[in-house]
């Protein structure tokens, strides 16, 4: 074995079986965002054997406060192939595999089935519930991390038999009323360290060491270093119903940023003859002015637009994030209605390019 | 007797970090859970978990005479 794990081997408790282990051992990361960015290079420099990463997102200029594992010049790429990259560059002794697709129910089993543990570092519900009832029932461990604005939480899952996600919150809240950090922000080095507890517990059970905690959330305030170690059971109900599905159920919620109606910058050019519609409040600036946008709030395009919604024109709504536009196109019953998922300024920068060319 | 609240996350914007409750000594948390979605309008609409002495609680366990904490998940990542 060369030198570059010569720090862990020398620890109490490692050594050559644990790296080993590691080295054999698989690990799906489910979401390349801000956990993602913090989870990602403890495992590869570690030397996990294969990583899969899950992420259909592209790298966007409002993620770089926290998302250190990508550059100025990722901007727009895929998240999922620049983090292979990036890690690779890290450690050419791994496996990379780069997924750039949404998690969903029919894929989820066959993506976690077979591996190790899966990590999710994901930001919404939906996605968190789904990687559960996967996990329970492919039988992998799986360790969560999630955020609120200076807040964080974590647990290891369902392993060797531990309590699981559905344990500590049993169903999803039924609707999104817990807003992510796209709408209310989060403080930066929590991201670090939520991910690095994340890691810490990773590491743990794909060496096999001994200490892995499970049955506990682990929660921390970064404004007043509060924590807490709550413990909590397995609820044998909740876990056996997960388990007795014929297939694992859709999660009705919507709050995964991601649907058919979502478009990136790259997918514009698509699109024949689409109409951009600024559902931003009326003052809202920056102001953009094109020939091919027109604003309208979102209740006005519901009430008063029936040449727009009855039209076939494909309709491409914008605000200064997406999550506004998100919201209104899911409102609209209409064929060819699509939701920008851009920062407005990059946006602007594709329409001034747009009058150049 | 009157009971410790401490709310996290978004509980705690919504209806402040600490709150007192009157509640009957010896009640369960099915009961409390009652009390609490009819006194913070809202709560509801969450899904939480309660908490006693660093040990979540289920339903059919009563209450101590400890503070209860009330724990909300989160989603950002």
């Amino acid at each position: 074995m060369n030198t570059r794990y010569d720090r862990h081997m020398k620890l109490k408790g490692w050594g050559v079986q644990a790296q080993e282990q590691l080295r054999t051992a698989h690990a799906v990361v489910v979401g390349a965002g801000g956990l993602g960015s913090a989870v990602l290079p403890y495992l590869a420099s570690a030397g996990v054997g294969k990583i899969t990463v899950v992420d259909y997102d592209r790298v966007s200029l409002s993620n770089l406060q926290r998302q250190v594992l990508y550059a100025e010049e990722d901007v727009s790429r895929l998240k999922a192939e620049v983090a292979a990259e990036k890690l690779s560059a890290l450690n050419s002794e791994i496996e990379l595999v780069g997924i750039s697709k949404p998690f969903e129910s029919h894929t989820a089993e066959n993506i976690v089935g077979g591996c190790d543990l899966v990590i999710d570092c994901t930001d919404n519900f939906r996605t968190r519930y789904l990687i559960n009832d996967a996990c329970v029932r492919t039988d992998v461990p799986f360790i969560f991390g999630a955020l609120y604005t200076y807040s964080g939480q974590m647990a290891v899952c369902n392993y060797q038999g531990s309590a699981t996600y559905r344990c500590l919150f049993k169903e999803p809240p039924t609707d999104a009323v817990i807003p992510n950090c796209a709408e209310i922000g989060v403080f930066s080095p929590l991201v670090a360290l939520i991910g690095s507890l994340m890691a810490a517990e990773a590491l743990k059970v794909l060496a096999g060491l001994e200490s892995v905690q499970t049955d506990r959330l682990f929660t921390y305030d970064l404004l007043t270093h509060q924590q807490h170690a709550l413990a909590f059971k397995a609820d044998v109900n909740a876990i056996a119903r997960i388990k007795n599905l014929n297939r694992i159920e859709p999660i009705a919620l919507n709050d995964c940023d991601w649907n058919d109606q979502t478009l990136y910058l790259s997918d514009l050019d698509t699109l024949k003859d689409p109409l951009f519609i600024d559902v931003r409040d009326l003052k809202e600036a920056p102001l953009v002015e094109h020939a091919l946008v027109v604003k309208r709030s979102s209740d006005q395009l519901l009430q008063s637009e029936e040449e727009l919604l009855n039209g076939k024109q494909p309709l491409v709504l914008f605000c200064a994030t997406g999550k506004r536009a998100r919201r209104s196109a899911l409102k609209i019953e209409r064929e060819n209605v699509y939701y920008l998922k851009e920062e407005i300024e990059d946006f602007i920068h594709y329409l001034n390019q747009m009058k150049h060319d | 007797m009157e009971y410790r609240l401490n709310f996290y996350g978004p509980f705690e914007e919504l209806f402040g970090a600490h709150r007192t409750i009157q509640l009957e000594e010896g009640i369960h948390f099915s009961e409390l859970r009652e009390k609490l979605e009819e006194a913070f309008k809202g709560l509801d609409a969450y899904p939480y978990t309660l908490a006693q002495d660093g040990v979540m609680k289920s339903d059919e366990e009563e209450l101590s005479t400890s503070a209860i904490e009330v724990f909300p998940p989160f989603s950002g990542g």
